[in-house]
């Protein structure tokens, strides 16, 4: 399948666009396991926007973000590019790992992007442009667990 | 007499039971107003809540931690918090993190009714 790309420049409705993305590029794909599959790669792509949406600097700039997504064979590969100012993703994982308790009521939207994806990178390509990418296999059962 | 807020529907089951109808969407732009609408309830005696989530496409980890917020608040008082109709964008994610260990699910309303009033 050739790569789809989805671009974004309203921060309140670009979860629910990129969900919508998703849908629209892998309707073809059928199944009960890709089924989850889809929904797993749609869960996951907000996690990251949200975070984006929740937390980012666009430093004035009007957002622009972008998202690619298609399949290899079982797999769902995707890419969000953006125009922010940037984080380190690491340690915003470890500090969210640190704080992670009981009954977590926040800090879990990047462990679960990390947990619940394989081949996780972040890129700074440069100031204001940044690429995460990340598969998603039908093949995989990944999972977190919660201490309730 | 069900109550409407912003975003969810509740109503009485019992006196110490309520269903919250979720609809569409709990996750971090209504979590804050599902928090606030069970602290309600729960300062007028509910200690047991049914969630329906027939309708529900979306629960992100921001939804989770307002629900794992009620759990911590209702379980020192012996209450419960359960899902009913779970759709399958919330099965996934209750599967992913394994809470169906802690939150009891119920095919339908219903049948959530039945268990706990």
């Amino acid at each position: 399948m050739e790569s789809v790309k989805h671009r974004f420049r309203d921060l309140a409705t670009a979860v629910d666009e990129a969900r919508d993305a998703i849908d629209a590029t892998l309707s073809s794909w059928t199944g009960e396991v890709v089924a989850d599959t889809v929904e797993l790669a749609k869960l996951v792509a907000h996690e990251w926007i949200a975070n984006l949406v929740r937390h980012a600097s666009f430093s004035g700039r009007a957002p622009d973000i972008t998202l690619d997504v298609w399949t290899e064979g079982p797999i769902i590969r995707c890419v969000v590019e953006d125009n922010s100012s940037g984080f380190d993703l690491e340690a915003e994982l470890d500090l969210a790992r640190r704080e992670l308790g009981r009954a977590p009521e926040r800090g879990m939207g990047l462990i679960m992007v990390h947990e619940f994806t394989s081949d996780l990178v972040y890129e700074h390509l440069n100031v204001t442009h940044h690429r995460a990418s990340w598969s998603i296999s039908a093949e995989d059962n990944p999972h977190l667990d919660l201490q309730v | 007499m069900q109550v409407t807020t912003m975003t969810f529907t509740v109503e009485p089951c019992s006196q110490d039971t309520v269903l919250v109808r979720i609809g569409k969407a709990l996750d971090f732009r209504n979590a804050a107003d599902f928090k606030s609408t069970c602290q309600t309830q729960v300062r007028s005696g509910a200690r047991n809540f049914i969630l329906d989530f027939s309708e529900t496409g979306i629960l992100d980890s921001t939804g989770l931690g307002s629900i794992f917020s009620l759990y911590r608040q209702v379980s020192p008082i012996e209450g419960q918090v359960v899902f009913a109709a779970v759709s399958r964008p919330v099965q996934v994610v209750v599967q992913l993190t394994r809470t169906y260990k802690v939150f009891r699910q119920f095919p339908s309303v219903e049948a959530a009714k039945e268990s706990l009033v």
